[in-house]
């Protein structure tokens, strides 16, 4: 009797495992469903904002303009573009926001401090990097000598070549600091590593 | 000696295969509901859900 009683148990067990097996599939299925459209989305507002950056870069180099910041709009929201990144190693191709807020970083790469882009001095730039996202998530690929090209809004593209990277601590800022040299200009990509308790950062300059 | 209840636990009745058959149909048909509603989501869903879908 008593092992009638076990069999019957087990069998409830087993049909309640693969019950929850079943179920455990449908929301893995539909939250890569969902990481997935919000991936496309996010290169949906990339690339409309890059779209627009380029009809001003045209205008700006037809009347020889120097303006630094544009607003564009993507996806129902309004973005200050500073101009665009391109790192062919690890295929980034996004547009450089001013607004150092989370719909910004949520959207694109973000200037987080420094002079112009393209001015001499050490401007970074900091970017999420979402599990299956873009932006700066390949960072921790590029080694010495890899080529990062900064475009602005005047349409000057300037190569940077890397030369320094590493994982730093939350707290340690020095990254962002200006160099000591200021003929250089200096481009720092910064994003989190270790799920926010660290910053991995990648610095590159340009050549004289 | 037969003991009674050791002969009941080696009677599987008719009954009891059908239920476990229909349970495990049951479970075909909603992994292959899985599928189709997954491919369809996934190729037609996301011009219908961006609206909501939030960066």
């Amino acid at each position: 009797m008593n092992k009638l009683l076990s069999k019957i148990n087990k069998e409830k067990l087993f049909n309640l495992i693969i019950i929850l097996i079943v179920i455990s599939l449908y929301v893995c299925v539909f939250l890569f469903i969902y990481s997935n459209f919000r991936e496309r989305k996010r290169q949906e507002i990339s690339n409309g904002i890059i779209k627009q950056v380029d009809k001003q870069i045209e205008k700006n180099e037809e009347d020889n303009s120097l303006v630094t910041e544009v607003i564009a709009k993507s996806g129902g929201y309004n973005y200050t573009v500073l101009g665009k990144i391109r790192i062919k190693k690890i295929n980034i191709y996004q547009p450089i926001l001013k607004e150092n807020t989370k719909k910004a970083y949520d959207a694109s790469v973000v200037k987080m401090s420094g002079p112009n882009l393209n001015s001499n001095g050490n401007v970074a730039i900091g970017g999420h990097n979402f599990m299956r996202g873009n932006f700066f998530i390949k960072i921790n690929r590029l080694v010495k000598d890899d080529k990062v090209t900064i475009t602005d809004l005047t349409g000057k593209s300037v190569d940077y070549y890397v030369y320094e990277y590493g994982i730093t601590t939350i707290d340690d800022a020095s990254y962002l600091a200006q160099p000591e040299d200021m003929t250089e200009k200096i481009i720092t990509l910064v994003t989190c590593t270790k799920g926010g308790k660290e910053r991995y950062f990648v610095k590159a300059r340009a050549k004289k | 000696m037969i003991n009674m209840d050791d002969m009941r636990l080696v009677d599987v009745s008719e009954g009891e295969t059908v239920k476990k058959d229909r349970f495990m149909i049951g479970i075909y048909i909603s992994l292959i509901i899985l599928l189709v509603l997954a491919l369809v989501v996934y190729f037609f869903g996301y011009e219908i859900l961006k609206p909501i879908i939030k960066v």
